[in-house]
């Protein structure tokens, strides 16, 4: 229905309704800045445009603009940027409308001028001339714990930082009335008017929901930040906590395992491999500290207590400057900071493990600590078992975990973290007065204490110091400490007739990290930089790549045998540089990252790794991001085995050959199908150069004897892969689908022929299914389904006769297996199914969980690994080997946990 | 320190565990091997054979076809033998080898790709035994030993102290060398957890290195005989990853250790040796 009028002539009208338009636009507007700016008038467009509209309700604002549209015979063109609800519901007072209450109607909230051209009004964000910064800290109301990646915008400009790993953001707006949002996954978001006529300080504090799977959450549509990365996976704490796991502990690693592009080893042993690379290629920090192992019990269980951690984030693709020193990803985790406010506490019971978590101030908003602990019980349950026996074994493993945080002033911050973790593995002989023949009938009683001890685990330790300077230039200074052991000690004890004798060996191996590092980012107040961050860091890295100390004590008289040789030195350095750029709906994150290591000739390598990457966002719902990076690595893993063990080694790479890098396309796309629905695509391709190992695994035992550097073959390989998720975010149903596709390929000169094979992480398809339901507040359901192809299998296909002494003894045959080509068979593919309910009962005095499930439900025979089992005849004698697979746990593995937290 | 894989493996499998047959279709391929221990004289003995497969009995098969085996001294002294369909070695007479001699040795098989492997005789160690004592230690009897090595501390050395039985002629397991291989000063140890008697001149270039170890005396029928050998490092190699097998072998999650290997298109190791004898009164 066609109802503007138009009362004057062409001219007349043209130019006098462009001017009443603006006039009246100006005038008519109340707590909004309209600018009217003409452009060439237009007869339909006068102060009396009156549109009637055929009805008062529209299910989106945006179908009401289009129905104007078509009523006013005009086009309306806004950016994403002024209507950020455009899918919204919008309801009317009534049907007849002047065209410009109408806009008002619409984008009145907002501080936007209005151009208008020919039969086209532009409804852009208005621009002053004065800006100034706004800067604080996001934290969660209550505890005062950071919140990591939250997003603060003005709701007007869509002008929008993201929270550092403090909690920290600056943004640089024009002066002026400032509605400025806050928001977060699980949280409520927080509008807040700013009259920003300085630079100020806002420390904005959002309240967690208790239920995050059904918050109705804003969508923001401000142009994405780029450092918000290609390849990131973000999974919340609280939902690490509601999946579904093994014997229900609550794990990081193994929840991001469930994501495309990250793979853990067959029955979750083992390391973690990201888009093909080694687990050698993944760094694990834990608050910026690198630690290095961060299993327990050989890779089933991440070593970081679910209770104390804030956030993890890992990259696996479009690689910020600021990340170096590993090849395939980067796992950071925040460790929590404490409660400010209130002393908090937390403990649960497992089938395998009990933790405990507390949290309080020391001084009330100033000081506040976090500790937490855990530790397995299987040990104190075999012990019983084996009482009677004169063979024992235990095995446990523990870890505790610490922070405190120092408030100093606006500007400054301390924080003090302490990291320990350890498994332990006894095996204890141990008998007394034991007769035993030693010759034809002559006994004697003897005492024997055989005690053999496996201990390995780290001890990470750091001190941060955060300072804003202005609100424009945050610094943070870390000095740390990081240490991995593996400890075999042997100790004996025997006593005859009272002859006693005692002597220990330690055999152990690991390395000692010191490092300084500072992070400067500036914030500068103009539009199209956002942020340019720098730093410097510096290792001392010690290795000790197997030794072993002997102390003996025979007839009381100690005599120390051997003492620790010196450790193997390198120092790493790295510095970078990154700015962060916006330029309309196409943002950038270029920056340089320098990695050295001296060598053992006391030269140095030295490697430019440039990284960059491109968000481009056309529309609010489509995001389009292209990285580009190169990473080196100057640190090894030599592994004894096709699993990852506690004894495999640390090392610097070889003194002769330069160390191997990456370099590495993604494109990835995200399109969100609606508020709460998102689907992710994403491909890459890795190409390694120059990439070692060694020729024999079995090589890396020689390492002690100095020899290790001439074991080692270099090579290269590539990695390509695809990878698709759609998640949902939100509401009572919630979770993800997975797939991907990856095949990774590696060469070296002396290995395999010099043939190509695939890596052993080259599972090429995989599927993950998630749910999580949220029947009421109380209680949840959830599924996990995963399913991924066969990994890549070397097997020994032969034997054969080895000789090792040189004078040939007929009748002496020993028999060696015959190695067959690299990975040249797959096991079957493995799929499983974890059940799980959690059943949450609010109490003054806490809230109780129940958490129980089953693992395996169909008890699917998966192999964990496949070996040659000998056949044996009447006599014992070897007739044959029958090719067999080992199962973890290949039935229906019931858990049940409860948790308590006031 | 590898018992802990088998350790945590059985409890694991205690615990939880489950063995059923793997689906997997093996396509073996059988390789040529190759062994020689070449020392200074005038003779050497060449094993070439075949691999077997696991489902075949265990034992040396013959290659089975007329084969070629050529040996080759210091680049220009060549002998060539046929090896015959059911031998597994052939060997060489009135040789010239000498320490620091090259050899290279071929196993030419008709249509097949050339077996091919070359190593050096070492220098001849010097050494002096200067204890031989007869101790006893948790009701078991050992012959305990020092031996003085003179190093000639010419670059990097290896060397494997074994005793041998006389009248067997058999390798003595059991000796313990550990704490027992130190240099003189006491400052640096020889690692050697593993029973090999293989240690380096790593540290103690030019040096007398002082060698103890106690010798198990319950299954000697002869008289001890200590046998010093100065090795190549391929030798060396050959005999660490020779002890990791045989801990490792067939041990499920251990599928890749192979043992070291100088032989090219095949399977093995030549290496030149050097020994020297001490019986042990």
């Amino acid at each position: 229905m066609q109802t503007i009028h138009t009362k004057y002539s062409d001219l007349f009208k043209r130019c006098l309704g462009r001017l009443f338009f603006i006039v009246a636009l100006s005038l008519s507007m109340s707590g909004v800045h309209i600018w009217g700016q003409t452009a060439e008038t237009e007869d339909t467009l006068s102060a009396t445009i009156w549109i009637n509209l055929p009805q008062k309700s529209y299910e989106t604002t945006d179908s009401l603009i289009r129905t104007i549209e078509h009523v006013g015979d005009l086009t309306i063109s806004y950016s994403s940027r002024v209507l950020p609800y455009a899918s919204r519901p919008i309801e009317l007072k009534h049907k007849r409308w002047q065209l410009l209450e109408l806009l008002n109607k619409i984008f009145g909230r907002y501080k936007v001028q209005y151009h208008v051209e020919d039969k086209k009004v532009i409804v852009s964000p208005l621009n002053g001339d004065k800006r100034y910064t706004i800067s604080g800290y996001l934290k969660e109301s209550g505890s005062k714990e950071a919140l990591i990646a939250a997003n603060v915008y003005d709701m007007i400009l869509f002008r929008g930082a993201v929270s550092n790993e403090f909690g920290y953001y600056s943004l640089t707006l024009p002066e002026g009335n400032v509605p400025l949002k806050a928001s977060f996954i699980g949280y409520t978001s927080k509008v807040m008017n700013i009259d920003l006529r300085g630079d100020t300080v806002v420390n904005i504090e959002l309240a967690r929901h208790d239920n995050f799977l059904d918050i109705d959450v804003d969508v923001v549509n401000f142009e994405p930040p780029a450092d918000a990365g290609a390849g990131v996976v973000r999974i919340p704490i609280q939902q690490v906590k509601v999946m579904p796991s093994l014997m229900g502990e609550s794990d990081i690693i193994r929840a991001m395992q469930h994501t495309p592009g990250i793979q853990g080893g067959e029955e979750g042993f083992g390391g973690m491999s990201v888009r093909g690379g080694n687990s050698d290629q993944n760094i694990v920090m834990l608050d910026n500290v690198p630690l290095y192992n961060p299993m327990h019990l050989m890779g089933l269980y991440t070593a970081f207590n679910a209770e104390g951690i804030n956030s993890a984030t890992l990259i696996k693709g479009g690689f910020p400057a600021r990340y170096g020193g590993r090849m395939s990803s980067v796992l950071d985790i925040k460790m929590r900071e404490g409660n400010m406010h209130k002393f908090n506490g937390y403990m649960n019971i497992g089938l395998l493990s009990s933790n405990v978590m507390f949290e309080g101030p020391i001084v009330e908003e100033k000081v506040s600590f976090i500790v937490s602990a855990r530790r397995t019980y299987a040990d104190i349950f075999s012990g019983y078992i084996q009482n009677n026996n004169d063979t024992r074994y235990s095995f446990y493993f523990y870890d505790i975990s610490s922070k405190l945080n120092y408030v100093i002033s606006n500007k400054d911050r301390i924080y003090v973290s302490f990291f320990v973790g350890s498994d332990n593995l006894n095996d204890d002989y141990n008998f007394r007065d034991k007769r035993i023949e030693y010759e034809d009938n002559i006994y004697r009683d003897i005492v024997v204490n055989d005690e053999q001890q496996y201990r390995w685990g780290s001890i990470i330790s750091s001190m941060r110091w955060n300072r804003s300077y202005s609100g424009k230039l945050f610094c943070n200074t870390t000095a740390s400490f990081s240490r991995y052991r593996f400890r075999n000690r042997d100790k004996k004890i025997s006593d005859e007739r009272g002859s006693r004798e005692a002597s220990t060996s330690t055999y152990f191996s690991g390395l000692n990290d010191y490092t300084v590092k500072t992070d400067v980012t500036y914030y500068p107040s103009l539009i199209d930089l956002s942020s340019v961050r720098a730093g410097i860091e510096g290792t001392l890295h010690a290795f000790y790549p197997g030794y072993t100390m002997i102390k003996s004590d025979i007839e009381k008289g100690d005599t120390i045998r051997a003492e620790k040789q010196h450790p193997l030195k390198r120092i790493e350095g790295h510095a970078y540089v990154e700015s962060q750029l916006k330029l309309k709906k196409l943002s950038a994150n270029i920056g340089l990252h320098l990695s050295m290591m001296n060598r053992k000739n006391k030269s140095i390598f030295v490697q430019l790794e440039p990284r960059a990457l491109l968000t481009y966002a056309p529309k609010s719902e489509l995001t389009i991001k292209v990285g580009g990076s190169c990473m080196s690595q100057f640190l090894q893993q030599m592994h004894v085995a096709t699993v990852e063990t506690p004894a495999d080694m640390w090392l610097p790479v070889s003194n002769t050959l330069p160390p191997p890098r990456v370099w590495q396309v993604s494109l990835e796309t995200e399109v969100k199908l609606t508020d709460r629905l998102k689907l992710t695509l994403e491909g890459y391709r890795k190409n390694y150069v120059r990439l070692q190992t060694y020729k024999t695994t079995s090589g890396v035992e020689l390492l002690a004897n100095g020899d290790w550097d001439k074991l080692l073959t270099s090579g290269e390989g590539w990695a390509n892969g695809f990878e698709a998720m759609l998640h949902k975010t939100e509401g009572r149903i919630s979770g993800w689908l997975a797939y991907s596709y990856s095949k990774s390929m590696n060469r070296y000169d002396e290995l395999n022929k010099g043939k190509y094979f695939p890596t052993d992480y080259d599972k090429r398809h995989g599927l993950t299914l998630y749910g999580v339901y949220s029947y009421t507040p109380q209680v949840d359901f959830s599924a996990l389904w995963t399913y991924h192809s066969g990994a890549p299998l070397t097997i020994p296909d032969g034997q054969y006769v080895l000789m090792t002494d040189i004078v040939d003894r007929e009748g002496n045959q020993t028999i060696a297996t015959l190695p067959g080509e690299r990975n040249k068979y797959r096991m079957v593919a493995s799929h499983s199914l974890t059940l799980g309910c959690n059943i949450r009962f609010d109490r003054p005095r806490g809230e109780h969980t129940l958490s129980f499930g089953v693992y395996n439900v169909y008890g699917m025979k998966n192999p964990m690994f496949v070996y040659w089992k000998p056949q044996t005849n009447k006599e014992g004698d070897i007739e044959t080997y029958n090719l067999k697979q080992f199962s973890l746990i290949a039935f229906p593995l019931p858990y049940i946990k409860y948790s308590f937290k006031f | 320190m590898r018992h802990i894989y088998i350790y945590t493996y059985l409890l694991l499998a205690m615990l939880v565990g489950c063995e059923s047959d793997a689906d997997i279709d093996i396509k073996a391929e059988r390789k040529t091997v190759v062994y020689a221990f070449v020392e200074a004289g005038d003779r050497c003995e060449v094993h070439a054979y075949q691999s077997i497969l696991f489902t075949e009995a265990s034992a040396k098969k013959p290659l089975g076809e007329e084969t070629e085996v050529n040996v080759i001294i210091d680049g220009k002294e060549s002998h060539t033998k046929q090896l015959s369909e059911t031998a597994t070695s052939v060997e060489f007479d009135g040789l010239e080898l000498h320490s620091g001699s090259s050899i290279e040795v071929k196993v030419v098989r008709e249509g097949k790709q050339l077996v091919y492997a070359s190593s050096y005789i070492p220098s001849e160690p010097t050494i002096r035994l200067t204890r031989g004592d007869e101790i006893e230690k948790e009701g078991q009897y050992y012959k305990s030993c020092t031996l003085m090595l003179n190093d000639d501390g010419i670059g990097d050395n290896y060397y494997q102290l074994l005793a041998r039985d006389t009248k067997t002629g058999d390798v003595i397991e059991g000796v313990k060398y550990i704490g027992r291989i130190f240099e003189e000063s006491k400052s640096s140890i020889i690692n050697d957890d593993e029973g090999r008697g293989l240690f380096t001149n790593a540290n103690l270039a030019g040096r007398i290195i002082k060698l103890n170890c106690d010798i198990p005396m319950k299954d000697v029928e002869g008289d001890i005989e200590l046998e010093l050998y100065h090795m190549t490092y391929e030798h060396y190699c050959y005999m660490q990853s020779v002890a990791i097998h045989k801990a490792y072998m067939l041990l499920p999650v251990f599928g890749q250790n192979g043992l070291y290997n100088n032989v090219v298109n095949g399977i093995g190791l030549l290496s030149g040796v050097a020994r020297t004898k001490v019986l042990v009164e």
